[in-house]
This record gives C-alpha cells, structure tokens and sequence, in this order.
C-alpha cells in the first residue's frame, strides 16, 4: 500500500515535474523566440539607419538597437536596463534644439500618460547630429521610441529659410529701385507675354496698381503710351527674341513728355528656350532736356558767330543799295542813271541773296532739289572748271574711276565741294606742289565709325583731294569746319568756304575727315552715300532715234485732249520719263506744286481753257526757273492765229505730233539744259513740219 | 464754278507794313481789288468772326511776333475746314514745310516771290479747292 502510494506519489512528482520542466522549457524557448524576434527587429532597423528603443508597459527598457546606441552615446554613458523612460525623456530635454510643447507635455506628466500624448522632436544627438525622436506608447505593450537622423533635411530647411530671407531682400531692393523692372512670360507659341513681375517704379511709369498689372500682356501695356514707332519695335523684339533698347515718349493726361529708355532682354534656358522677357526702364526725360539744351547753347553760340560775320558782308550790300537808293532820289529826272543805279540796286540785292543762300546750306536749312549724279562723270566735266584756277605751279592730277558711282545731290553741290577743296589746296601751297583729285567706293571696314553706324546697307563713294602744302596745326584743324574762320589775309577769304562744303556733304548724309600736319600738306576726304537710284541719262544719238531714251528725267505735260495726252504720256514713260499727266492748265499747277523732286521738262499745250499753254509756261518758269518748256501747237504760226502771245525764243513741236520729232525736240532742250549744246537746229526743221501737219 | 481771280475778296495777315504794302501792290497788279489786311494773327481771327464769310482766301505770314502764321491756322481749322489758306514764308526749310503742310495749308509760297508766283499759287489754291 505504501509502495503503491509511493508509485503514484512519484508518478504524480515526476508527471508534475515532467509539466513543470516541460513548461520552464515553454517558457524559456518563448523567452529566447522573443529576445531572438526583438534582436530581429533591432538588426532590421540598424538596417535602415533609424535608432529604436522599447521600453515595456512598466517603462523599463526592454531593447535598444545599435543605431541608437550611437544616437545617443553621449547622452547615457550606460543604455541599459537601469534606464528608464522618465530618465530617457529628461535627458533628451536637455538636448532638444527646439523645446516642443509635446515633449514638456510629456515630461510635465506621469510617463504613464505619454499613451494618450506621443512625441515627436529634434535632438542634437551625438557628433552633432540632428536626430528626430518619435515616441509612441502602445497600449499593454510599452513604449517605441525612433530616432532618425534629420540633418539632410535640417540642412535643406535652413537653406530654405535663408533663400527666403535672401528673395525678400533682393525685393526690397527691387521694389526701392529707381528704375522700372518688368518681368514677363511667354505663352506656349512665344507670341505673347504674361507679366508675372513689376516693381513699383514700373507700376509708377504706366499708372497702374500691382495688383493690375500682374497677368497683363507686356504689349498691352506699352500700347496705352501710344507711341506707334516705339511699339513697333517692341513687338519686333518680341518676335525676334534679342535684346534690344527702344526710346519711348510718353504724354501723361496732366501734360508735359516723358521720355524713358526701355531695355529688353529674353532670358532663354541652356537649350535657347526663351523662359522670360526682362524690361528695365529709365526715365531720359531731364537727360534729354539737358541735351537739347546744351546743343542749343552751342547752336547759339555758332550762331553768334555766323551773326558776326554775316552782319560784316550783309552791311556792304545794304550800303550800297542804301548809296544807289540816295543818288537815283537825289536825281530823279536823270533817268538813264536812276536806270543804271537800279540795275546796282539789284545786283546787290542779287549778292544778299546768295549769302542768305550760302548761309541757310550751312545751317542745313535749304531745301535741295537732289538729283542723281554719276561721281566719275562730275569729276571729269569739273576737270576743265579747275585747271585753269590752279596755275602753273600746281601740278594736278586727277584719277577718275569710272565705275558707276551714283550720289543723290544736286550736282552743282559736288562743284562746289570740288572747287572750294581745289581752291584751298592751292592756297596752302604758294610755291607750287602736287595736287591729286580722285574718287572710289570705300570699303565698309575703313569707313570712319560715324558712317558704320548708320547701318551697313549704306554704301559710301569717296573723293579724295591732298595736296603737298603747308599742313595745318592742330587747332586749326579743330575749327577748320567753323564759319568765317580763316587762315587767310582779310579780303582774300570769307571763312564760309570749308563750313559750306561740310553742310552739303551733311545735307546729303555724308561726312568728311581731314588729316593734316604742318609741312605735311592735308589730306580731305568727302564720303558720300552711294543710292540705287536711276541718274537722269540722256543716252542715245541724235542720228538715231531708236537709241534715244530720257532715263530718271521727270516731266510735266498738259494735255486738255485726253487721247493726245494718253498717247504722248505712254510714249514718254516708255523711255524712261517720270510723267506727270495733267489734263489742263490749272491741273498742271497743282500737280507741280504738291510733286516734291525736280521737274526737268514741261511739255504743253498752247490752246487750253482757263489757263493757256504760254501762261501756264510762265507762271511754271517763275516757280522753277530752270524748267525747260516746250510747247505743242496745231497752228502754223506758233499759237498766234489763237491769239494767244507766246514768249521769245519758244521752242515748238507742231500738231498732229510727230514722236520723232518729239523725241528729238525734246533730246536737244535737254541736252541744252545740259549746257552741252543748243537747241537751234532744230528750228527750221519746226517750221517745215509746222507747214506739214497743220490743217487738223 | 471757280471764283476769277479778280473777284477774289482776299485777307492779307503781315506784320510788317512795307511787306504787306508789296503783296497788296502785287495783288493790285493782278486786277483783286478786294484786299482786307490785318497786321497780326489775333486782328485777323478778330476779323473773320464778324466777316468770315465775306472772304474768299486768306494769305497770310509766317513769321509773326505773338502769334505765328501756323497758330492762325489751327484757330481757323478749328472752326472751317475748307478756308484757302496760302501761307508766306520766308523758310524753306524740309520741317517747316512739312508742319505747315500737316497743319492744313492749302498751299505755301516763299519769300522773295513775284507776281507772277503769287498769281500762281493763287490759281493752285483755287485749283485746289475747287477739286
């Protein structure tokens, strides 16, 4: 019985001890699968570079990973059990770089109350570096903490800042700026551009609010100056995407003129891309002010000049006509001297003239009536004007190249350019020397810079006069362009000679420079703009009536029977001739005084109504005193049996018109105008076509 | 039907006494009898506002004191469009010519003139206006 209470005893023990040994095992194996699943953890989390502390629902410390361990090796000398979550949190207290409300909630209150808190903050961990900490207490469990390192992103929020500090700044400064700066963008097709930018300067200038301006087309906004020109090159810049400068003028409804300086730049992206249209504006007006007066100073003081020495020559003319005026009224009755004394009277009246003339070229105030003149052609026919001035001292040589080099000027201006540069070379050299005259077509590269910026379509033909005198100094040379100053003895010069060529090469866009040394002779060089123009050419040969053609000439005709007028026009213009088609008299007259050029010709009618061909014929030689006339007449005896009084020495093609006979009236009244030959051959030829072609 | 040229009732603006007795003289000499004068721009508008419709033409100075040819000008236009209007003047300059031409000139003559260009300017003023 004992032995069989023994047995069970002992089976009872070593069941017992059998369940207990089992579940120590249990526990033991379910204790190491923990550890081995938190050491799991701990590795993975070491893997992603984040620290991870876990303390248990009793905030004792049940894990902490390597990470973490080198977080925070100088906050705790010793991780270990020993510490727990409330020693954990006042120590990252002490190093948190920017105390969170969460964290002293968290501190403030039992660790026990962290569940329903949580925390997230930035420490400075070890090393000095940024460490986020988050905590979170889960429920029965216990207490994660993470860490992860910030300073990448601690970094990039600071940049941050002071990139925002910086744009704030440069704002400031944008908006106290002077200057308006507009920035703009374009569309997807690159046509118009969106404002996204303007400081108050620029608001200022355009009247507008920043508030309306944002999002308003750049082109609009310049329209409202109504400036056409300026707008026009803005849209220019626009299109072509370069920088560029354009001067606008502004009138603001409370009166006055603004001017301002406007600079576009496209600002493109590294694959030529425009990404924006930057305008920075400035206000000229008082710059312009400024300059307008200093250049009337100077035009004042020019003048003062030219006053001085007009009111000299401009005296001697008054006197004498004042001296004649006096003798005739002294001696009335003597008729034949009052005759005489007049024909002074207006001579010197003739001489006043041609010094307002002279003077009003300088001021560049004449108007000029520009012809087509061939340079090489000029030079020659100056050739025979200018040897004889020279004397037989000056050896002169002159190189004339014939390429066709054509200036639009009237012709008697390269005379007088010539003739002033010849006569002052030969004065500068008394005893003789060299004198060379010759012409060519510059080439862009040497021109002087004032003529590069005119633009390089402009060609430039040059004539050259140099001589081997006696040079000029160079304050001589600063003024040689001044009017009334001269070098020369009192009486042998006016001092006008140098200044008027220099406001005819002006007044037809050209430019002169002068090289001089003393002993060195000087050198003047006139650049003229070359024109595409046709230059009247009176090409062909009498003999020949084909070959005749009257290219660049203009002419007037009047006409009153319209299928004569239509037939003499067509054939004109066939030839070359600028026609202007009036379909009588008083027509005639008011074509001619709204054509601005030159009319070389004018061909008439006599018998018209209203106005006849002989009176039209006067009044169109007393408004251009260089016209050649021509009429046309169906009577025999030059328009008398029309009774109408014709003027000496007209020239007559007769009705029904011969064209050939057109053409070679015409061909000599233009080459007599020419000064090349006269008309009179022609005459007896009239009368006999005359007799011919009467009776229509 | 265009008004003959001796018809013409004709104001003449010139500040200066002896001009202004030339161009009557010269007028004189083309048969216009009916001459008014006016020695600046304010006696002429002065004149017109009561006999404005009794002119014909008006010729008229450039280059007067207080108030030049072209302010006379732009008064008038303000009131009348179609006044023939032939403006003196003693510049010949392309600017002038041109301010005077916007300005609604009818026609322009320079000093010094003769009659002869006188007569034909005022048959191109005519001309003009009646086109």
């Amino acid at each position: 019985m004992f032995t069989q209470l023994y047995f069970c005893i002992s089976i009872v023990t070593v069941t017992l001890v059998a369940s207990i040994a089992v579940a120590a095992v249990v526990v033991v194996r379910e204790k190491r699968r923990n550890k081995s699943y938190i050491r799991a953890l701990e590795q993975a989390s070491d893997f992603t570079g984040n620290g991870l502390i876990f303390f248990n629902e009793s905030d004792k410390l049940m894990s902490v990973n390597a990470q973490a361990r080198d977080f925070l090796q100088d906050i705790f000398v010793v991780l270990d059990s020993e510490v727990s979550l409330p020693a954990l949190l006042d120590s990252l207290f002490d190093h948190a770089v920017d105390c969170d409300q969460s964290l002293l909630n968290a501190l403030g209150r039992s660790a026990e109350k962290l569940n329903t808190i949580g925390f997230r903050e930035v420490i400075m961990a070890s090393r000095e570096r940024l460490c986020l900490i988050e905590a979170q207490k889960i429920p029965d469990v216990g207490t994660n903490i993470i860490l992860i390192d910030v300073g990448d992103i601690k970094h990039q929020e600071e940049l941050l800042l002071r990139l925002s500090q910086y744009n704030h700044e440069l704002d400031q400064a944008i908006q106290v700026a002077t200057s308006g700066i507009v920035i703009a963008k374009p569309d997807e097709k690159g046509q118009n551009y969106t404002v996204s930018f303007a400081n108050n300067a620029f608001c200022k200038i355009f009247e507008l609010k920043d508030g309306e301006i944002i999002g308003q087309d750049l082109v609009e906004i310049f329209e409202d100056i109504h400036d056409p020109q300026a707008l026009r090159k803005i849209k220019k810049i626009g299109i072509e995407q370069e920088t560029g400068n354009v001067e606008l003028c502004r009138k603001p409804s409370e009166g006055g003129e603004h001017w301002y300086d406007l600079k576009l730049t496209p600002l493109k992206d590294y694959s030529g891309r425009l990404e924006l249209f930057v305008g920075i504006i400035n206000e000229t007006t008082e710059s312009k002010i400024h300059a307008a007066e200093s250049s009337k100073a100077q035009r004042l003081e020019a003048l003062g000049q030219l006053a001085a020495g007009v009111a000299h020559d401009f005296n001697n003319v008054l006197s004498i006509i004042d001296g004649y005026a006096r003798i005739s009224a002294r001696n009335i009755e003597n008729k034949e001297q009052a005759i005489d004394n007049l024909e002074h009277i207006r001579t010197a009246s003739k001489r006043g003239a041609s010094l307002i003339k002279q003077m009003l070229t300088f001021s560049h105030h004449e108007i000029v009536d520009l012809t087509v003149v061939n340079l090489g052609e000029m030079m020659r026919e100056q050739d025979m004007l200018l040897k004889p001035l020279l004397g037989a001292s000056v050896n002169c040589e002159l190189l004339v190249d014939d390429d066709e080099m054509y200036v639009e000027c009237p012709a008697e201006n390269i005379t007088q350019i010539l003739m002033n540069l010849v006569v002052n070379a030969r004065d500068a050299m008394p005893n003789g020397g060299e004198l060379r005259v010759e012409n060519s077509v510059c080439a862009q590269e040497a021109l002087p810079e004032i003529l590069k910026k005119q633009g390089d379509d402009i060609r430039y033909a040059s004539i050259l006069v140099s001589d081997t005198g006696s040079g000029m100094p160079i304050e001589v040379l600063d003024r040689v362009f001044e009017p009334f100053f001269t070098t020369k003895d009192q009486g042998k010069g006016t001092g006008l000679g140098l200044s008027m060529v220099y406001g005819l090469v002006k007044q037809i866009g050209g430019h002169i420079d002068v090289r001089s040394a003393p002993d060195q002779g000087t050198e003047i060089k006139v650049f003229m703009p070359l024109t595409t123009k046709v230059p009247k050419k009176l090409s062909g040969s009498a003999d020949e009536l084909g070959s005749i053609r009257f290219d660049g000439y203009t002419f007037l005709v009047a006409e009153d029977e319209p299928d004569l007028l239509f037939l003499i026009c067509e054939m004109l213009e066939d030839l070359g001739v600028n026609v202007i088609r009036a379909s009588n008299g008083d027509e005639a007259l008011a074509l001619q005084d709204d054509y601005e050029g030159q009319i070389d010709l004018l061909l008439t009618d006599v018998v018209m109504p209203e106005l006849n061909g002989p009176d039209l014929a006067e009044m169109i030689a007393a408004l251009h005193p260089s016209i050649g006339i021509i009429f046309m007449s169906g009577y025999p005896d030059k328009g008398q049996a029309a009774s109408v009084a014709m003027p000496k020495d007209s020239v007559f093609v007769p009705k029904p018109v011969d064209y050939g006979a057109l053409i070679h009236v015409i061909y000599d009244k233009l080459r007599g105008q020419n000064g090349t030959k006269s008309v009179s051959h022609w005459e007896s030829k009239d009368k006999e076509q005359n007799m011919e072609g009467v009776k229509t | 039907m265009r008004i003959a040229l001796s018809d013409l009732k004709i104001l003449l603006v010139e500040d200066q006494d002896d001009a202004r007795a030339m161009t009557r003289n010269m007028l004189m000499e083309l048969d216009i009898t009916q001459i008014f004068e006016a020695s600046d721009g304010r006696e002429a508008l002065s004149f017109l506002d009561s006999a404005f419709d009794f002119i014909d033409l008006i010729i008229c100075d450039w280059n007067m004191p207080a108030m030049t040819g072209v302010e006379v000008l732009r008064q008038l236009r303000t009131v009348d469009s179609s006044m023939p209007f032939l403006m003196v003047t003693g510049r010949s300059d392309m600017e002038s010519i041109v301010e005077a031409k916007s300005s609604g000139v009818t026609a322009y003559i320079r000093k010094p003139f003769s009659s002869k260009e006188l007569e034909a300017k005022l048959r191109i003023v005519l001309y003009k206006m009646a086109a």
